[in-house]
This record gives C-alpha cells, sequence and structure tokens, in this order.
C-alpha cells in the first residue's frame, strides 16, 4: 500500500519538519514537485528565466537533488510520481510554448535520473481570453509537446501522465485538455504507438479537475481503465475554485470515484495532491497529516475491496 | 471555556454510546444535545401538512422529555462528559397555521423544564422565519409571531437557571440567503433586551452566535459582535462554502478563521465553542467517523487556545 502526498519545492528544502511528519502520520511515498524552472506569473506573462537548473548538466542537477534524495531515502520515501513545470507554454505567446518544450525535455531526464516513475506533464487547455488559438491549434500543441518526448523517454522507466484540466472562460471553469474519455484513450494510445514497443504514456486522474469540468467520474475511470498510473486525490465545491482541499472538505462524492478505481483494478499509489500545509495553522499540521493518512488508508482498502464503499 | 460538538441524529441510535466515547476520546469537554433527533422526534413533513402529534412526547411534560432522554444523559454523565447547550427542536419555516404555532410553543416550553430538570443551562430556539417565497407574511407579522412566542415562555423562565439562547438565522431565497431572525445585530439585541425587561427575576435570554450563518448570510463579524457584544453566550461553529449551509468541519469551507478568531478575541468572547458539525460527520463513511470527531476535537481545542491566549496569531 503506497499512500503519497505532493511535496512542494519548499517541503522538499525543509524535509526535516514536512518528510518527517509525513513518516510519522504513515505516508511512505511521494509526489516529487519539479515544477519550479519558472515564476509561474511571471511566465503567463510570457516572460522566459534567463538560467535554470533544469537546463544545466546532469552534475549541477544532481548536486542540488542529491541531498534532498537522500534525506527523503532516509525517511523510507519512494519518489512514486512526480510533476513537471507548467504551464506548458502560454498559447498565443509562441517563444513560452519553445522555452517549455525544452525544458520539459530535460525534466524527463531528471525524472529518470532522480527514479521518479511517473512524471505528470500539463497539456495546454483553450481559454477565453486567447484571441489567437482554436481548440484545433490547442490540440496540434499538445500532440506536439507530448510527441516531442518521446526520443527522451525510450530506454528509460518514466511513464509521462497527461492530466485532465479544465479551461475558462470569464472565470467559469470549462472542459479542459484530456476531459473526453474516448478522445483520452485515443491521444494516449497514439503516444504510445510511438514508442516502438515501449509504453511511456499513461493518465493522472484528478478528481477535483474532473468535478469543475462537469464530468461523471465514474465512467470516465472505466473507459480510461489501466492508462490510469496515477492519481491527484482532492476535494472542492464543484464550482468556480479549484481549491485542492482534503477530501471530505468539500462536497465532492468520492463514492463513484472508489468505485470506479476498484473495478479498474487501480493498483498504483494513493496521491493527494491538496493544500494541505496551506488550509490548516502550523499546529493543526501533524493532526491533520494523521487524518489526512486514514483517508487514504479507507481509499486503499475501498480500492481493494475490503472496506465498502 | 469547554469545547463541544452536538448529538446531532446519533442521541436515539444504538451506537450513542461508541459516540460519546469517541467524543470523550477526542478531547471534548462537552456536548450539544439536539433535543429532537431520530426516532420519537417531530415528523417535520406532517407537521407542515398540518397534522400535529399531539401524543409526541415533547409536548407532553417536561418529565416525560427527561424521561425519554434519561439513559442517553446517563451515558453522557458517566463518560465524564458536560452538557454546554441544548437545541430544541428547528421550526425556523412552520407558520403555516396558528394551530402549528401554539403546537411548537408548548413544546418549546417542555424543553425549558427538560434543562431545568437535566442541569443544562443553554436552550437554544431558533424562532420562526419566512418561508421561501413566502408572501402571506410580512416582516412584522413573523416578527409580532415571534415575539409572542418568546414572551409566552417567560413564566417558564422564572426561577429557573436557562437561558434561552436566539440564534441569527437565515432563509433561502432562489439559492441564495438572506437575514432571518437575529441575522440583523439590531433586531437581535431588539429581542433579547426587550424580553429580558419582561423577566422578573434575571435575564433569561442571550443569543447564540452560529457562525457558519455569518458567512452564508454575508455578515462581517466585527461589525455584528460589536452591536450585540456580550448578549452573545454560546455558539455554534461550522464551515460552508459561502453559499450553502453545509454545517462543515471547520477548514472545510471558505470561512477565514483567524478573521474569526480575531474578532472574537476583540469583542471578548468567553464561553464555549461547539462544534455543530454532526450532520456532517454521520455522511463520511463509517470507518472515517471517529478520526473525524478526533480532528474536530484538535481543532476546537486549537480555537480554544487561540482565544485563551496560548497561541498567537500573526
Amino acid at each position: 500500500m503506497k499512500i503519497s502526498l505532493y511535496n512542494s519545492s519548499k517541503m522538499q528544502l525543509e524535509a526535516d519538519y514536512y518528510v518527517k511528519m509525513l513518516k510519522e502520520a504513515g505516508f511512505n511515498a511521494v509526489d516529487f514537485s519539479l515544477e519550479d524552472a519558472w515564476s509561474r506569473p511571471k511566465f503567463w506573462q510570457g516572460i522566459i528565466p534567463e538560467d535554470t537548473l533544469f537546463l544545466h548538466s546532469d552534475e549541477e542537477v544532481m548536486a542540488y537533488y542529491k541531498p534532498i534524495i537522500d534525506k527523503y531515502k532516509s525517511y523510507g520515501m519512494e519518489l512514486y510520481q512526480g510533476h513537471a513545470p507548467f504551464p506548458s507554454g502560454i498559447p498565443d505567446r509562441p517563444n513560452t510554448i519553445e522555452y517549455a518544450i525544452k525544458v520539459i525535455k530535460r525534466t524527463v531526464r531528471i525524472a529518470s535520473l532522480l527514479g521518479v516513475k511517473h512524471l505528470v506533464v500539463h497539456g495546454d487547455s483553450l481559454y477565453g481570453w486567447d484571441k489567437v488559438n482554436t481548440l484545433e491549434d490547442i490540440n496540434r500543441l499538445n500532440w506536439e509537446l507530448y510527441s516531442s518526448l518521446v526520443p527522451e523517454l525510450m530506454g528509460t522507466n518514466v511513464t509521462i501522465c497527461l492530466e485532465n484540466m479544465f479551461g475558462d472562460i470569464d472565470g467559469i471553469p470549462v472542459k479542459g485538455h484530456v476531459t473526453n474519455a474516448k478522445d483520452t484513450c485515443d491521444f494516449i494510445d497514439a503516444l504510445n504507438a510511438l514508442c516502438m514497443g515501449e509504453t511511456h504514456f499513461g493518465f493522472c486522474l484528478d478528481n477535483g479537475h474532473l468535478d469543475l469540468a462537469g464530468v461523471d467520474v465514474y465512467p470516465f475511470i472505466k473507459k480510461l481503465g489501466k492508462r490510469i498510473k496515477c492519481l491527484h486525490l482532492q476535494d472542492n465545491f464543484g464550482v468556480y475554485k479549484d481549491t485542492h482541499y482534503l477530501p471530505y472538505f468539500g462536497t465532492m462524492d468520492h463514492k463513484d470515484l472508489l468505485r470506479g478505481l476498484r473495478d479498474i483494478g487501480y493498483d498504483g499509489s494513493i496521491n493527494f495532491e491538496v493544500s494541505a500545509f496551506d488550509q490548516f495553522p502550523k499546529e493543526l499540521h501533524a493532526d491533520m497529516l494523521n487524518l489526512l493518512y486514514k483517508v487514504g488508508e479507507y481509499f486503499y482498502k475501498a480500492i481493494k475491496g475490503l472496506e465498502e464503499i | 471555556m469547554d469545547i463541544a460538538i452536538n448529538t446531532g441524529a446519533t442521541l436515539f441510535e444504538q451506537n450513542f454510546s461508541d459516540f460519546v466515547i469517541a467524543v470523550k476520546n477526542a478531547g471534548f469537554d462537552s456536548l450539544m444535545l439536539n433535543i429532537d433527533s431520530g426516532s420519537g422526534g417531530l415528523d417535520w413533513d406532517s407537521l407542515s401538512k398540518g397534522i400535529i402529534p399531539k401524543d409526541n412526547y415533547l409536548y407532553n411534560q417536561p418529565s416525560a422529555i427527561y424521561n425519554k432522554l434519561k439513559p442517553q444523559l446517563d451515558i453522557i454523565y458517566k463518560n465524564g462528559l458536560k452538557i454546554s447547550q441544548a437545541h430544541a427542536p428547528c421550526s425556523a419555516k412552520l407558520i403555516t397555521s396558528d394551530e402549528l404555532i401554539l403546537f411548537i410553543t408548548e413544546v418549546y416550553k417542555n424543553c425549558i423544564g427538560f434543562c431545568q430538570l437535566a442541569g443544562i443551562k443553554h436552550l437554544i430556539i431558533h424562532g420562526f422565519c419566512k418561508e421561501n417565497f413566502d408572501s402571506t407574511h410580512t416582516y412584522e407579522d413573523i416578527k409580532n409571531i415571534n415575539m409572542q412566542m418568546f414572551t409566552s415562555l417567560i413564566p417558564y423562565l422564572e426561577n429557573t437557571d436557562v437561558t434561552v439562547c436566539l440564534e441569527n438565522i437565515f432563509y433561502v431565497k432562489g439559492k441564495v440567503a438572506f437575514n432571518g431572525i437575529c441575522a440583523d445585530p439590531y433586531e437581535a439585541n431588539e429581542y433579547i433586551d426587550t424580553l429580558n425587561s419582561l423577566c422578573k427575576d434575571k435575564k433569561h435570554f442571550g443569543l447564540c452566535l452560529d457562525i457558519g450563518h455569518i458567512l452564508v448570510t454575508r455578515t462581517e463579524i466585527n461589525h455584528y459582535l460589536s452591536i450585540v457584544g456580550d448578549r452573545v453566550v454560546n455558539t455554534h461553529i461550522h464551515d460552508n462554502d459561502g453559499v450553502s449551509d453545509l454545517h462543515a468541519t471547520p477548514f472545510a469551507g471558505y470561512m477565514n478563521w483567524d478573521f474569526i478568531l480575531k474578532a472574537l478575541i476583540k469583542h471578548g468572547y468567553k464561553g464555549d465553542l461547539c462544534l455543530e458539525t454532526y450532520s456532517y460527520i454521520e455522511k463520511l463513511p463509517k470507518p472515517l467517523q471517529v478520526p473525524f470527531i478526533t480532528f474536530s476535537a484538535k481543532t476546537a481545542n486549537y480555537f480554544r487556545d487561540v482565544l485563551n491566549g496560548k497561541i498567537t496569531l500573526k
């Protein structure tokens, strides 16, 4: 049983506080952030960073990450999954797309060096403010992004996981990249067909994003089936805000999620992508993690058919 | 300052003892007793159709309520818990007939007697509110009905230790919550001060501040507290999404708890902290209910530490 939590760069640098607490609560794996290649607010404005560690040599990258990874190993934490930098370019700013693809290619290499088996890479979605692109343009950009990663992936243990996203029109969430089950299966299968017998593409199910996009979770999971390799589990109130609350701290119905994962025989980590430490005062951090681990344990048992849903 | 959680529908369930033990082990000091819950309570659907159950124990005598609840009271006290408050049956919307209003008023009188017998000092009574799209009753009609109802309770309160707590309530129009009784702080003061001026022995009316309702009625808590002041004698603590009265556990919503706690400190609140979240907890999968009760107690204890000055907010 693997139960994991998203670990931000801040958590990585303060592992003796955060990861120690995770270990004490029972967690045995993490979702390791590899996101901070750029400042997201600046990137959204089209500002490319002058330098980023991700484009340095393997030796320099490992010099930075090795002490962090050693610390995680000392706490018995597996790097079950990771998260690549995002957004993968701003659709109406071509310079950001070219740069993002270059950095994400390097992130595949870094994930391989660190032993991160599942790397989540966001695709782009169509936004209400984008006056340049059509949905076909966005789909073409996404195909270019993912297919360009194939050479980096060959011969590694890394699986790129596409994640269901939501777009935004005037503040209202709308269905975004890979939220249609059939299209998503076709897209993933076509990418794997490029990998000459290896399988390097799968899916990361984000139940909160699915809820915001108004997609029924059970048939979606059933259709995706074994393509689902990892999870971003969270909660929200179904409209407007991608809150990333702890499960049962919003109004989502988790029964269909658990039924779906049980029925496809999901056997990956029970991974929470929640704003755990921001949502609660520090005096409650340890108690909150104990509670979240209990939720993970219940989810695991429910998916394995050991607990009633 | 005790920390408490409400009994909700568990009161008459077979596992009530397990619930009480879980609450005690979690670290709560006290319970909020939901008098009308579970089997034997009032059937609100029938009441709304005008069917009045005059054989119900709540309509009978205070001793009938006490006898009905004696086994539960024994379990509570045996496990070393106190009772911070009792909650009378909620009838906020049922103003469909004079007969119904009189029936519910009799139930409230009996609840007062029960509280005196059981040693419970705070009894929460919502009062009547406007129904969704009710075009029959004006604001003044509802205020008169409420004032008459609460005034009629005074003879039953005199020479008791019971305080009837009015509560800031809302009613829903469309999908949005609007001010119900006492959601306007000046109205709350008018009710409480007028009613207390009619009491001969001591003040028998106060206010239960419902913090979840503060959010759904889009009330600024500092403004509210600056007007109602020390009339607030107890609390209902829960969270929501700013629209629906979810009664979720704190931090499972959009409430800014730092802001709320700072307001309670600023206005000198010293009463109990009662989580009114059992309806939320009972919907969770069974294996998670005790962990959530435990976390709720940790949260309530954190709130108490902040209010007592043991933890300082930034």
